[in-house]
């Protein structure tokens, strides 16, 4: 419903920055730049494109600069998709940054797990 | 209470017979004393025993008694005894007629009851006329005194109605506003009637026949009970029909009806009262009670004192009734002829006051005005016509909308007040003379350009609370400059400061230079807030505290804001790539309009603009192409942010719009959501200083 008007604001790509590394067990999503209404359901498709096979995903908000409501149900929807098939999913946003006032304020860490740094991460994902 | 004057003649003199009563149960005796005191000319009573005599005292004003001591029945010394006895005859001398002057316990028994002579019979007539002569004088002379004595009374008495009548005539030059008045009024009637109480009902403006309590004064009476009460029936309506002054009698039936008629007002508590209806020559106004606690302390006398006192007492109430009218009539004009509302200028915050004149017809005269000229200058003016009621409103409404063409026509201050004067020298009448001050203030420049004719200068507050005049050169009134400009001066006008104008209301007193007022509200100004709503009340309360009875007074202050270039606005079609542009134009306009915004203060403002606008694509229009509007403004030590969409809102699906407005509430210090038939707008505000607590949320 969100993404029904499509990308007429400017393309996604010049928004946002999505690396994903990783093997087939485990994989991390490194998202950079600003996650709004406008390209939140691309990256949804960018992140729901992983392999079967995959035991975890790390989504790294770390050089995120904006993330808003949009963000935050893209990140419920996926945490849900994940949970269904038994993928854990854990997310990566340092304290202090915006992303995560606005995880804290939606109480996204109350319903996803959400982790400081990549290290804690790379622990937590072994551990669903 | 005056004493009746219908008990003195203030013409009599010598000129009335004295009573000499002679008393003897021999009629020899009598006609023998009848021939002695006949040459004395005065009225002879002659009784034949001490009952007699008695009697003949009950009626008649005698001035000496000649009494036979030896007489059947009563005889001569218990008939004296009795005289003596009684208050009214007490004073009478009487005159002893012994037979033997060996009868000496008999004289001394008569000097025991207060005889003043004694005569032996036989007398000797010529002693005998001399010794009653003496006390006819005596008497005539007691009479005198008591007539002169009486005659002061009255002439004091009468004196003081005069001082105190006229005294309610003063009351109603001094004061204008009913209320005191009435007060002032019931207690010199009091005091001119003695009463205990006083009690004022005045009839219904509209000539309904109502009348209502208005005022009391006394223990007991109540005005509170504000009950109308009809005056055209019972025992009210007999008194208002009758038109005159009424004494109440205690246990009357028209007293037990009034106390009826006005269960409240407590005039059981008095047994004395008097009622007067308040009249002028064309119509009723109300009526007075006067009440006293003693039955006996108001007498038929009174009435026609209260009568004149009335016509008094309805002149004040009258007169302050009219000017009362007068004032709210021209309170009315005035206030329609000054604007609604003044200029909103991102970067002047503007505030006014008016405050109608309270003493006379001193009102009508004052204005002020502003508006915007372009996207930076605000022009403002203030003025007093000479002249008060309604006219002059009038007339400064006809100034007002002249002054303003002008000055919107793009004319300068000294032009536009030069144009402002020919045209009123030229068509409004020469007799109109106007104080005018009119400024325009520069945004972009930080300046004020300003031009008076007549008027007290415009004063700046500075940040510091420094006080600066903006005195110019040349300023005759509009009506007489005969077509000199006044000079025209540009000042600095700086961020932060604040500018005051007012009209002489504000700082002129009587027998003072006005000066002095300039100077007393130049130190209100200094320790005033800067804010212009503060300031004025500020101002207002110190300089106009203890003046009850002033002038028009106007004030209008201006501050200019600090920062920035004006506000963004943006308008953007309602498609979900908008809320990107739109944050990141909002970004930038921050960046250089609030430079001292922290990361986290700009990224909550980030968010809640983009929840706001996002809400406008998810939810505010259909399919069809539409378009929204995003602006941010700085507000002092705040930004406002607001998000304007001409739709109509579905309802929220899904639960991420309740979370966009959870996002906005805890990210801003103010949401507003105004929502109407022409569309929704979002206002967010966020003060510049420490965020909100970031309190979780569940």
């Amino acid at each position: 419903m969100s993404g029904e008007e499509g990308a007429a604001g400017g393309k996604p790509s010049d928004l946002v920055r999505v690396d994903i590394s990783g093997d087939d067990d485990f994989q991390i999503a490194r998202l950079a730049g600003e996650i709004d209404i406008s390209n939140a359901d691309q990256v949804t498709d960018a992140l729901t494109r992983m392999p079967n096979t995959l035991h975890g995903l790390i989504i790294d908000l770390t050089e995120l600069i904006y993330l808003d409501s949009a963000g935050v149900r893209m990140l419920y929807e996926l945490g849900k998709r994940l949970s269904l098939r038994s993928q854990s999913m854990v997310v990566v946003s340092p304290a202090g940054q915006p992303p995560r006032r606005v995880l804290e304020l939606t109480g996204v860490p109350e319903r996803v797990q959400v982790v400081e740094t990549l290290a804690e991460a790379n622990q937590a994902v072994l551990r669903p | 209470m005056p004493p009746d004057t219908a008990q003195v003649d203030l013409e009599s003199r010598h000129t009335e017979p004295a009573g000499i009563l002679l008393v003897d149960d021999h009629r020899e005796n009598l006609a023998a004393l009848e021939a002695v005191l006949e040459p004395l000319g005065q009225r002879l009573i002659s009784v034949d025993s001490g009952e007699e005599a008695l009697r003949a005292l009950l009626h008649q004003e005698v001035a000496v008694i000649l009494l036979d001591v030896r007489m059947a029945g009563l005889d001569g010394v218990e008939t004296a005894r009795i005289i003596r006895s009684r208050p009214a005859t007490r004073h009478i001398p009487i005159i002893f007629l012994t037979a033997l002057v060996s009868d000496a316990a008999q004289i001394e028994l008569a000097y025991a009851t207060g005889a003043v002579d004694y005569v032996i019979k036989p007398f000797e007539p010529s002693i005998l006329r001399a010794k009653v002569m003496a006390f006819v004088t005596l008497a005539h002379e007691r009479a005198e005194r008591l007539r002169q004595s009486r005659a002061r009374a009255i002439a004091e008495a009468a004196a003081r109605a005069v001082r105190t009548l006229q005294s309610l005539s003063d009351v109603a030059l001094a004061h204008l506003d009913l209320g005191p008045l009435s007060h002032e009024l019931l207690e010199r009637a009091c005091a001119l009637f003695a009463a205990d109480g006083a009690v004022l009902l005045l009839s219904d403006e509209s000539g309904s026949g109502e009348l209502r309590p208005f005022a009391a004064r006394g223990e007991h009476l109540l005005a509170s009970d504000q009950s109308v009460v009809d005056a055209s029936v019972g025992a009210l309506g007999g008194l208002m029909d009758d038109g005159r002054a009424a004494l109440l009698m205690p246990a009357g039936p028209e007293r037990r009806e009034l106390e009826q008629e006005l269960p409240d007002a407590g005039l059981e508590a008095f047994a004395g009262l008097l009622a007067v209806p308040l009249r002028t020559a064309d119509q009723a106004l109300g009526l007075l009670l006067l009440a006293a606690v003693r039955a006996d302390a108001f007498d038929p006398a009174d009435l026609e004192l209260l009568g004149l006192a009335a016509d008094r007492i309805a002149t004040a109430v009258d007169h302050a009734r009219r000017f009362e009218h007068e004032r709210q009539q021209v309170v009315v004009l005035q206030s329609s002829l000054l604007p609604d509302s003044l200029p909103e200028h991102p970067r002047l915050e503007l505030a006014a006051r008016y405050l109608p004149g309270q003493v006379g017809a001193q009102i009508g005269g004052d204005w002020y005005d502003a508006l915007q000229l372009d996207r930076d200058r605000v022009a403002v003016m203030i003025g007093d016509i000479v002249g008060h009621g309604t006219p002059a409103a009038a007339r400064m409404g006809e100034l007002r909308n002249s002054l303003r063409a002008y000055t919107a026509e793009g004319h300068s201050p000294a032009e536009a007040l030069r144009r402002l004067d020919q045209l009123v020298a030229s068509s409004l009448g020469e007799e109109m003379i106007a104080t005018v001050l009119l400024l325009i203030a520069d945004t972009a420049r930080g300046s004020v350009t300003v031009a008076r004719a007549g008027h007290p200068p415009a004063l700046i507050r500075a940040v510091d609370g420094e006080v600066r005049a903006l005195e110019s050169e040349n300023t005759l009134p509009i009506g007489v400059m005969r077509g000199r400009a006044p000079d025209e001066v540009t000042h600095r006008f700086a961020e932060g400061e604040t500018l005051l104008l007012y009209t002489d209301g504000l700082v002129e007193r009587r027998a003072e230079p006005i000066d002095d007022g300039i100077a007393r509200l130049c130190k209100a100004l200094s320790d005033s807030p800067p804010d212009p709503e503060g300031l004025s009340d500020h101002v207002i309360a110190r300089l106009l505290a203890d003046r009850p009875g002033r002038d028009d007074v106007a004030v209008l202050a201006m501050r200019l804001l600090g920062a920035p270039e004006g506000a963004l606005e943006l308008t953007l079609p309602a498609v979900s790539g908008s809320v990107t542009v739109a944050r990141h134009r909002v970004r930038e306009w921050l960046h250089v309009n609030a430079p001292e915004l922290d990361r986290e203060t700009l990224s909550d403002l980030e968010v809640a603009l983009t929840e706001a606008c996002a809400n406008v694509v998810r939810h505010a229009y259909g399919p069809a192409d539409a378009s929204f509007q995003a602006s941010a403004v700085r507000e002092g030590d705040a930004v406002a942010l607001a998000i304007k969409d001409q739709g109509h809102w579905r309802p929220p699906r899904g639960d991420h719009g309740g979370r966009g407005l959870l996002l906005m509430r805890a990210l801003c210090d103010e949401v507003q959501i105004e929502k109407a038939s022409e569309g929704t707008t979002v206002t967010l505000r966020r003060r510049l200083a420490p965020a909100p607590s970031a309190a979780t949320t569940g």
